[in-house]
């Protein structure tokens, strides 16, 4: 008899529609620390987070709730809209249906699934409080449209799902617009955004690290510090090694995780880029050869 | 998507109510300027008049408001009361339905959207219940309000003057921080309607008057006349010619409801007697001689 009494139908609808879409959300990780939350966009391995949530560089572990983890790379990114997608090497992943953001209401009802503070799958609830366009911090004259939602958000949420009724994905949660307000970017704009995106890049097989350097360094104030190779990459055959400082590209400064493939992006084909590089305190003359990566697969 | 499986999607039927009945009441919002920076909402609520919170005019001229239709029109100041944090102003030509008002009361835990629309960009929302149902208030302005809500939906920037719909979109109460400082609380409907009444009338909200004096007692038991009210307002004073003696009020009385609210303390009656009441009746409930008695005054007004 209980089974027909409304709120419980409403209860037991929320429950069904997380255990539902609850495996298409993964955590993202460096190495050991926790990161954010990511959403299983294709079963063959992609996967859409924040690009704050991988800004930082250096490798990208992702953590499925049926326990198993991958190593990631970063295929995309893109720090205006905060986004970033991810691939790993699977074919089998639960995708999450993604729904059609442009048809939000005010007022609906929408639900968030992340990792707040490290923990788990960890789901909130709310409604969809407000949508427009927010002016971008530190962008030129950028304006990214957002998703607002009374939905409890903490650190470890970005990059994870924003719900609607039926389950499907309308937004990714984001926090780095300020204030206490949860805001999510639309999922069509992130559907438009990887529809988008090359299928192949430019790969140079080191993974970087921002590093402030001590003053009279060159006169450099920052640079890239190499905390991985890939072994027979075109870092490595570059002559490039681990704890390497990478300072610029042909003089474009690298003082920022993206500028690296920021000044090689396009280069593919162009021949080797020089590489300026401190190693133990001694300045080294690098030359690099981009290669290309084919991202279908 | 067949019928049937929508018909049993009651989740997403939630949903769609939740966002209809945002949108029912948006219609009836404008944004309020009348201050630097944040501006506020205002609800309409009657024939080209828009009801808001009162401290968020910082002035009384060069106001104007934003309709959801895009028109920017100016506003004149009709009336403003800060004791209840009301005000009303003036729109010619706003030509926009009044919102829907609330038949019944708050209930604590009944579902509460807050809405308002702090800008140009459109209406926003807040989803919560009702947390409790209280007064009267006393504020820093000394009596205030014989009730108030109080609710967990998240009040937005701007959302002060914008109202807190129940599940239907009707308006249940107003939104405003401007009671107790930092606060959020709601003025209920019919309080807020009743206030912005006068002050569309008067321009102020008349304080009112009975002519008592009294002093609380403890009502001990078998002394209650039936009733649950277990203290009250002894009358140790009826002023000839007051309302109170004109209703029928005697010395020696006890009152231990206004228009059915409690009471059990001298503080609890200003408030009560402020909000709009000079001029209506209000039902007394007298404890005389042992018996329950229901007599009417008109609220008088002090002057």
């Amino acid at each position: 008899m209980l089974t027909d009494f409304l709120p419980n139908v409403i209860s037991h609808s929320i429950a069904d529609m997380v255990e539902r879409v609850g495996p298409s959300v993964v955590q993202v990780r460096r190495r050991g620390e926790g990161g954010g939350a990511g959403v299983i966009w294709t079963t063959d391995g992609r996967i859409i987070t924040n690009h704050h949530v991988v800004s930082h560089g250096g490798p990208v572990e992702v953590l499925l709730t049926d326990g198993r983890t991958f190593e990631a790379q970063v295929t995309h990114r893109n720090p205006t809209l905060d986004l970033a997608t991810l691939k790993v090497d699977a074919t089998d992943l639960p995708a999450a249906p993604v729904g059609d953001s442009t048809h939000l209401r005010i007022g609906e009802l929408v639900f968030a699934i992340g990792h707040p503070w490290g923990q788990r799958g960890v789901v909130t609830a709310g409604i969809v409080s407000g949508l427009g366009e927010v002016r971008v911090p530190g962008g030129d004259d950028h304006h990214a449209q957002y998703v607002r939602a009374d939905v409890r958000l903490a650190p470890g949420n970005s990059g994870g799902p924003l719900l609607d009724a039926t389950g499907n994905v309308v937004g990714i949660n984001a926090m780095i617009f300020g204030g206490d307000m949860a805001v999510a970017i639309p999922s069509h704009v992130a559907t438009a955004w990887v529809a988008g995106q090359p299928s192949r890049r430019t790969f140079l097989g080191v993974a970087i690290q921002p590093l402030q350097l001590p003053k009279g360094r060159r006169g450099r104030a920052a640079g890239l510090r190499v905390v991985e190779i890939k072994p027979g990459g075109p870092a490595d055959q570059a002559g490039l090694q681990r704890d390497d400082v990478l300072l610029d590209i042909d003089g474009q400064v690298l003082d920022h995780p993206d500028a690296l493939l920021d000044a090689v992006d396009g280069r593919e084909g162009d021949g080797p880029v020089h590489l300026h590089v401190l190693r133990r305190g001694a300045l080294l003359s690098l030359d690099l050869t981009p290669a290309v990566q084919d991202l279908a697969s | 998507m067949d019928t049937q499986t929508e018909k049993n999607d009651v989740l997403r039927q939630v949903s769609h109510g939740l966002a209809d009945a945002v949108a029912k009441v948006s219609a009836g919002l404008v944004t309020v300027a009348g201050r630097p920076r944040q501006a506020a909402t205002g609800i309409v609520y009657a024939q080209d008049l828009i009801l808001t919170a009162d401290h968020v005019l910082e002035r009384e001229e060069d106001l104007s408001i934003q309709t959801p239709d895009g028109r920017t029109l100016p506003a004149t100041f009709v009336g403003r009361d800060p004791a209840s944090d009301l005000a009303v102003l003036r729109v010619e030509g706003l030509n926009l339905a009044p919102v829907a008002k609330a038949e019944d009361g708050a209930r604590v835990g009944q579902l509460i959207l807050a809405v308002g629309r702090p800008s140009a960009e459109g209406p926003m929302a807040s989803l919560g219940i009702v947390s409790a149902v209280g007064g009267p208030l006393r504020t820093e302005w000394g009596a205030a309000l014989e009730q108030y809500i109080r609710t967990d939906a998240t009040p937005y920037p701007g959302f002060s003057g914008g109202p807190l719909v129940d599940a239907t979109g009707a308006v249940v109460g107003l939104t405003t921080t401007g009671l107790i400082n930092g606060v959020t609380l709601g003025v209920p409907a019919a309080i807020a309607w009743r206030i912005a009444d006068s002050l569309t009338q008067h321009g102020t909200i008349k304080r009112g008057y009975l002519g008592i004096s009294s002093q609380p007692v403890q009502l001990p038991e078998g002394q209650r006349g039936g009733g649950k009210a277990e203290a009250g307002l002894l009358l140790v004073r009826v002023e000839p010619n007051s309302p109170a003696a004109q209703g029928g009020l005697l010395l020696g009385d006890v009152v231990v409801a206004f228009d059915g609210q409690p009471i059990s303390d001298t503080d609890d009656l200003q408030p009560l007697l402020s909000g709009g009441r000079v001029g209506q009746p209000v039902k007394l409930s007298v404890l005389r001689a042992g018996a329950l008695h229901e007599i009417t005054v008109t609220v008088g007004q002090r002057d």
